[in-house]
């Protein structure tokens, strides 16, 4: 579509050269870092006890006593970090001026937010990706051995899962971006938002465990639960079931290693329910920017 | 360049926001290598109707055609061949003058060498060529206006839109942006549609004026027609000793409209020129006149007389 692929261009690079990106990517980096440090010093000792299998999932999946894990890490702040990216690129356009004159070029109206979610998307997936590699060039150094093709597909599916993830938050930071005027008004909103679904939503779930509901279901509504149950799964392949199980069938199991296929098929609701809740929030904030009238106010 | 089909053609354009009417059943046309002035007082829709020319926001009612082509339906059509300056826009300040226009370029399907050439031609133009590598964070307001100028004239359109293209500019300024737009006209045959607050500028620039009052355009026609329309001759009486039996006198005088007393004579309206009954009259009157004139008669006449209808 006409000037998709330049706003596309000139997003990322914005967003590759701006403060706010090197800031998130030193804090993520250094964290990484530390996190699979820790995560090596943990599995350096209980080496013999798992003999090694799948050590390089286990970078990302192990959390020392006092640093949590690299997946829990990016559950918890990874929708902060892409809301971060995006909650004030439409508004600031209209309240600069930009907007008048981008959108009075011969582009679709539509280039203009496709270019700019694409754009923030790569960029989540840039730094994941170098994370991920470097993260697990550590693990190759320390450890002296490479990653398996099994524990290579792992990774990138984990990859892949987390980027549909963080690319639902940043089509709703993209809405509130949208939605309201102000850049304050969205920073507050997408704050308030990433907190309710981060530890709001679980206390809710408390209570109503309390009362008797099905927390099951109430859960899966909240995408970072999705997620987290997603890529637990495709980063430990000694998960086999998601429901709870009697105690009399865990005593039976056999503590087998599920393939990676039979992992994705495990979890191919997870993520397809996380894909679809990816496309609806674009759409929702899609119609809204075309909806909107672009005069300056 | 007597191309007879007009460039802009509205017919009956309506766009209601909530219940207010902001254009309303408006008709207008603009012939190629026009220079038109749409005149108003702010609210009038001006911008309004500039935003449906474009295709930014859609009529109620109505159609428009802009080269032929539906705003509408075919809005990238139009918008290629049309150079727009919002009346309030900005540029991305973390970027050099030239990279934003780069930017603007590419949008255009304009790139590398035919894309350099042309912007440093708009920049010479508006007098930014020096500034070529500055961000334009640090720009001033009027440094700002006319990149926005430079933005709308650089891939050399057939149609420029222009919302109040001068605020902000210094005198010297606007002369030289005058300039540039008259030479544009004359050189390229670009067809200019102004928006303007500023009736000097407006008179100056414009062959043909538009005034648009209430969401309609009250009145059309050549500079010339329309100040001559508002002839309504306005006589400045400088005199001591007025009595009310003059006034009165010339109440009654069959051409006199209005007759107000200010503080050293008379102000008095009428349909034509009767300087010579007036003096007369005061003559008569036994007031001392020490000064008769007639009023100079401006566009800015005719724009009080249809902007209040």
């Amino acid at each position: 579509m006409a000037g998709t692929l330049e706003i596309f261009r000139k997003e990322l690079a914005d967003h590759l050269t701006s403060q706010r990106l090197i800031i998130m990517a030193i804090l993520v980096y250094t964290i990484a870092i530390s996190v699979s440090y820790s995560s090596i010093m943990v599995i350096w000792k209980e080496l013999s006890r798992t003999s090694g299998a799948n050590v390089f999932l286990r970078l990302f999946t192990t959390q020392s006593d006092m640093v949590p894990s690299f997946l829990s890490f990016i559950a918890f702040f990874g929708p902060l970090i892409a809301l971060l990216l995006v909650f004030d690129s439409i508004n600031r356009e209209r309240s600069q001026g930009t907007a008048g004159i981008i959108l009075s070029q011969p582009i679709h109206k539509d280039s203009f937010i496709i270019g700019k979610f694409a754009a923030t998307s790569a960029t989540i997936l840039l730094i994941l990706s170098t994370v991920i590699v470097i993260v697990t060039g550590i693990g190759i150094a320390i450890l002296g051995s490479l990653p398996t093709v099994e524990e290579t597909l792992r990774l990138i599916s984990f990859l892949i899962i987390t980027n549909v993830y963080l690319s639902f938050w940043i089509g709703l930071g993209l809405l509130f971006s949208i939605v309201f005027k102000r850049e304050g008004t969205s920073a507050l909103a997408s704050l308030a938002t990433w907190l309710f679904f981060t530890i709001f939503f679980y206390m809710l779930a408390g209570y109503a465990q309390g009362i008797g509901a099905d927390v099951e279901v109430l859960l899966y509504v909240s995408p970072s639960e999705l997620y987290t149950t997603a890529s637990n799964v495709i980063m430990e392949p000694l998960m086999r079931v998601l429901s709870p199980v009697s105690y009399e069938t865990i005593i039976k199991m056999i503590p087998n290693p599920l393939s990676f296929w039979d992992s994705i098929l495990l979890i191919w609701p997870h993520i397809t329910a996380l894909f679809a809740g990816m496309i609806i929030i674009f759409i929702i904030s899609y119609v809204s920017f075309i909806k909107q009238e672009i005069r300056p106010t | 360049m007597s191309d007879p089909k007009p460039v802009i053609l509205a017919k009956g354009l309506v766009k209601k926001y909530g219940d207010f009417k902001a254009v309303n059943e408006l008709h207008f046309s603009v012939k190629r290598s026009e220079v038109f002035g749409l005149l108003g007082p702010n609210g009038a829709g001006k911008t309004t109707l500039i935003l449906m020319l474009l295709g930014l926001t859609e009529p109620n009612s109505g159609s428009c055609r802009v080269f032929g082509y539906d705003p509408v339906k075919n809005p990238l059509d139009v918008k290629k061949i049309c150079g727009y300056l919002p009346e309030r826009f900005g540029f991305y300040e973390n970027l050099s003058a030239d990279s934003n226009l780069r930017y603007i370029a590419s949008l255009n399907d304009l790139h590398g060498g035919k894309a350099e050439s042309l912007i440093d031609e708009a920049l010479t133009d508006v007098g930014l060529i020096k500034q070529k590598k500055l961000k334009v964070g640090k720009f001033s307001r009027g440094m700002k206006q006319r990149l926005g100028i430079a933005q709308a004239f650089f891939k050399k359109p057939e149609l420029v839109i222009l919302d109040e293209p001068t605020q902000g500019i210094d005198p010297r300024g606007i002369d030289e942006i005058l300039d540039l737009f008259r030479r544009m006209n004359r050189e390229e045959g670009t067809t200019i549609l102004l928006s303007s607050h500023n009736m000097q500028q407006v008179h100056e620039t414009c062959s043909t004026i538009g005034i648009m009052s209430k969401g309609k355009l009250v009145r059309t026609g050549s500079v010339k027609i329309l100040e001559s329309e508002g002839k309504n001759w306005v006589i400045d009486v400088e005199a001591g000793g007025i009595t009310e039996k003059i006034i009165d006198d010339l109440k009654v005088l069959e051409s006199v409209n209005q007759v107000q007393r200010v503080e050293n004579g008379l102000v008095v309206r009428c349909e034509k020129d009767i300087r010579a009954t007036i003096s007369d009259a005061l003559v008569k009157g036994g007031a001392s006149l020490t000064r008769i004139g007639l009023r100079e008669h401006t566009l800015l006449d005719v724009y009080r007389k249809y902007s209040e209808e």
